[in-house]
């Protein structure tokens, strides 16, 4: 059993929670904690009464779809106060951290590939075995697995910035972890744990674009 | 064999910290009173009678949640956990919680579940001779919209008491729970604890500390399983918990453990070799799923090798007029590495599959419950497939369960029950079911509940899930069963069994930690099981190794033999 528990064992995500570079806090720069604002006006009843009935698996789905895209939505917001500062501000000793940070917004990508996951989820599942299928699942697997430990590591360092993002996951990895990892990677490019989310994240879009472009319509 | 349903049923507890379970100080249940005198009779002996078991747990219960000096969690609610077994009487004692603590504090006691198990909790209010004045019954697929409300409202109860508390595993559920205008938390389940994750939340709750301190204490401890039990052990006896349970009626001979066939061991081997060469070549995101595939092809072939072993024993047990619910996978599997000699992968039907068939070739009509797609209970746009396919099961589920029904306009299945509003008895249309471990849980009848109906055997093949082994066995031994219910595990000496099998004993070693005594025996078969498939695969592999080793002692000799002739058949060249 020795060679199967050898190769049962891989492939493992890098899990250091390291930094290779400062984090960009934007509290001070705006006045305002867009984050912590964030999960003061996250309303957790917004959408229990069109879900009111639906089986718990269903609800707990549809919810981490909404906080999916409320993290999205949350970046979004603090790309835009940034450039919003950064145009007003071009001199100022932070300008080209923040240009940096800025710079990561193109990768955000459109709101809809968020929604988008459960269309390539359930073409994996069908289409059986394939390069492509095989990625999309392991892609999936893997971000679980990932989601999993930043999730447990949030709860024990619940004062780091990072951990602070986490807060709004509402406990919870997502049904699509790769959601809410790759807006948690932009955001903190210098953690050591989020060059490979994007890296995922680029090559699966690589991968489906060459192979089966069809999949990506209305996310480009 | 003498049914352990007809005592009170064991003190997990008290067993756990050597009878120093707190004594309740106050009888809350006494202030209970049936509103209708002729229904009275059943609170008054659950009040008054012999068994203690539901006026301990409400009091032990109560003593808690009105205890100011009781520790809290960050909510600053006070929590109780009622870890009782199937058939102990977890609803009785939610509804009389629920009344009782009305009762004492003067506000009302919210009551949440599944809403298909409401109706049965007011079924059991009813029973009692209750009325549901002072309990909210919200479905727990509800709560987001009723709590909306209730903030508008201003809304404040003693208590929320979640039956079924299993469900806390999900983040909505715990995030409604929390949100319940609510001084305490009372949680009634028969499996709370199916993973370390479970267990630091109820333990959370249970002792006040935060969440991530737990799981530090458990993950730094030397001993996972010793930390488990002291854990609990503390929380009992803060008076935090109560666990009873009764112990599994029936038998369990020995697992039986087939030997792989050289041909099998060949194949195995050969899958194994061939993905990691896939996996070599594969990047990062396929080698993950890859990785999920392997674990399931081997353990699909493996399956395949018990099918003939297990028709046999089915036929066998069926010639003893017993019925089997017989627990697999059913994963079928176009392999990646073995080819058909056509050169198109190698297809091996799941488990269930192939045995229904093997039945069906001998005559045997089986009950088949299909497996839903993987994540169907969770995506929407699935569930119209899901809902076709657990109609379907429902119909095989009830041609294999004992006693009359009859079907309503509604399509509505009614028991029919004789004058003594006992349930008829009528003979099942099956004698075999086929049930995949996925969808194991539920199905509350397919036990033996009546006298005169056959025994019931299971046969179970291997399975990582400690959960789904345990959820397997409670299909047979039922608080309602009239008789013993004998488990046989099929296994074999492939790499797929010997993992599933160390997988399941871990899990099985953690829900033991909790104490549980109907663990005990399937604790025993599966150590047993495991220790002898590692045994016979030992000594078929030194069988190999000297049959390689004869081979090339032969080979070399033939080898040199051969060479010996052609150089002295060489004319003219000595040797």
């Amino acid at each position: 059993m020795d060679t199967l528990d050898e190769l049962l064992k891989g492939p493992h995500p890098v899990k250091s929670d390291q930094l290779s570079g400062p984090i960009l806090h934007s509290t001070p720069l705006l006045g305002m904690d867009v984050w912590q604002e964030a999960i003061d006006q996250f309303d957790a009843f917004a959408e229990a009464e069109a879900n009111t009935g639906l089986p718990l698996e269903q609800q707990q789905y549809l919810s981490d779809l909404r906080v999916d895209r409320y993290l999205y939505d949350t970046l979004a917001r603090e790309f835009e106060l940034l450039a919003a500062w950064l145009r007003e501000n071009p001199g100022h000793r932070e300008a080209s951290q923040v240009a940096s940070f800025l710079s990561r917004r193109e990768r955000l990508g459109p709101r809809s590939w968020v929604d988008h996951q459960e269309k390539l989820y359930l073409w994996a599942q069908k289409s059986g075995q394939n390069d492509i299928a095989d990625s999309i699942l392991g892609w999936r697997l893997l971000c679980q697995e990932l989601a999993k430990s930043l999730l447990a590591w949030s709860s024990r360092n619940h004062h780091d910035p990072r951990a602070r993002q986490i807060r709004l996951w509402q406990d919870s990895q997502g049904f699509y972890p790769q959601n809410r990892l790759r807006i948690w990677a932009l955001r903190f490019l210098e953690d050591l744990r989020a060059p490979q989310i994007l890296g995922w994240d680029a090559a699966m879009n690589r991968e489906i674009f060459a192979t089966h472009p069809e999949l990506l319509t209305g996310t480009r | 064999m003498e049914s352990p349903f007809d005592r009170p049923p064991i003190n997990v507890s008290a067993t756990l910290v050597d009878g120093r379970v707190p004594d309740w100080r106050k009888d809350y249940l006494a202030t209970v009173s049936a509103t209708t005198d002729d229904k009275g009779r059943l609170l008054d002996s659950l009040r008054t009678g012999e068994d203690p078991t539901i006026r301990d747990g409400i009091n032990l219960a109560l003593n808690r949640l009105v205890d100011p000096q009781a520790p809290k969690d960050s909510l600053g609610k006070t929590a109780f956990l009622v870890h009782d077994g199937t058939g102990t009487g977890k609803s009785f004692q939610a509804i009389l919680a629920a009344k009782a603590i009305a009762q004492e504090t003067g506000e009302p006691a919210l009551v949440t579940t599944r809403a298909d198990l409401i109706p049965a909790l007011r079924r059991d209010l009813d029973r009692l001779g209750l009325d549901d004045s002072q309990i909210a019954f919200v479905a727990i697929e509800q709560l987001g919209a009723f709590l909306k409300d209730a903030q508008k409202q201003k809304q404040q109860f003693s208590v929320a008491i979640v039956d079924e508390a299993q469900d806390c595993r999900i983040p909505e559920v715990r995030k409604f729970l929390d949100r319940i205008p609510a001084r305490g938390q009372l949680f009634f389940s028969a499996t709370p604890f199916h993973n370390i994750d479970e267990f630091c939340y109820f333990s959370s709750k249970l002792t006040g500390k935060p969440i991530h301190q737990i799981k530090n204490e458990i993950n730094s401890a030397k001993d996972l399983h010793l930390a488990v039990t002291d854990q609990l052990k503390q929380i009992t006896l803060a008076g935090g918990m109560i666990h009873r349970e009764f112990p599994f009626y029936g038998n369990v001979p020995p697992a039986e453990v087939l030997p792989l066939t050289a041909e099998s061991r060949a194949a195995e081997t050969q899958v194994i070799d061939g993905y990691a060469r896939l996996v070599g070549n594969r990047h990062f995101l396929q080698q993950r799923k890859l990785k999920e595939d392997l674990t399931i092809e081997l353990n699909t072939a493996s399956d395949a090798t018990k099918v003939d072993s297990i028709l046999q024993r089915t036929l066998e047990l069926l010639s003893q007029n017993k019925k089997v619910i017989l627990a697999g996978d059913d994963l079928p599997v176009a392999s990646r590495i073995l080819k058909e000699q056509d050169g198109l992968p190698k297809e091996t039907p799941g488990f269930l599959s192939a045995l229904r068939l093997a039945m069906a070739a001998h005559g045997i009509e089986c009950s088949f419950i299909r497996a839903f797609p993987e994540n169907s209970d969770a995506i929407p746009v699935l569930s119209g497939e899901r809902a076709a396919i657990a109609a379907r099961n429902f119909e095989e589920m009830a041609r294999f369960v004992d006693g009359a029904y009859r079907t309503t306009q509604t399509a509505e299945r009614l028991e029919l029950r004789g004058r003594d509003n006992k349930p008829l008895y009528a003979p099942s249309q099956t004698k075999v079911i086929l049930l995949p471990y996925q969808q194991v849980a539920g199905w509350p009848e397919l036990n033996q509940r009546f006298p005169q109906a056959p025994e019931v055997s299971m046969i179970l093949t291997p399975t990582a899930s400690a959960d789904q082994f345990i959820q397997a066995i409670g299909r047979g031994s039922r608080r309602n069963s009239q008789g013993p219910t004998d488990v046989h595990l099929v296994a074999n000496d492939s790499c797929a069994d010997r993992r599933r099998l160390s997988q399941l004993l871990k899990g099985l070693q953690f829900i033991a930690a909790t104490g549980s005594p109907a663990i005990a025996p399937f604790l025993q078969l599966a150590a047993d099981c495991l220790d002898r498939a590692s045994t016979l695969r030992a000594a078929q592999d030194q069988k190999l190794i000297q049959l390689q080793k004869n081979q090339q002692t032969r080979s070399a000799r033939i080898f040199d033999a051969n060479r010996n002739r052609i150089l002295s058949s060489q004319p003219g060249v000595r040797p």
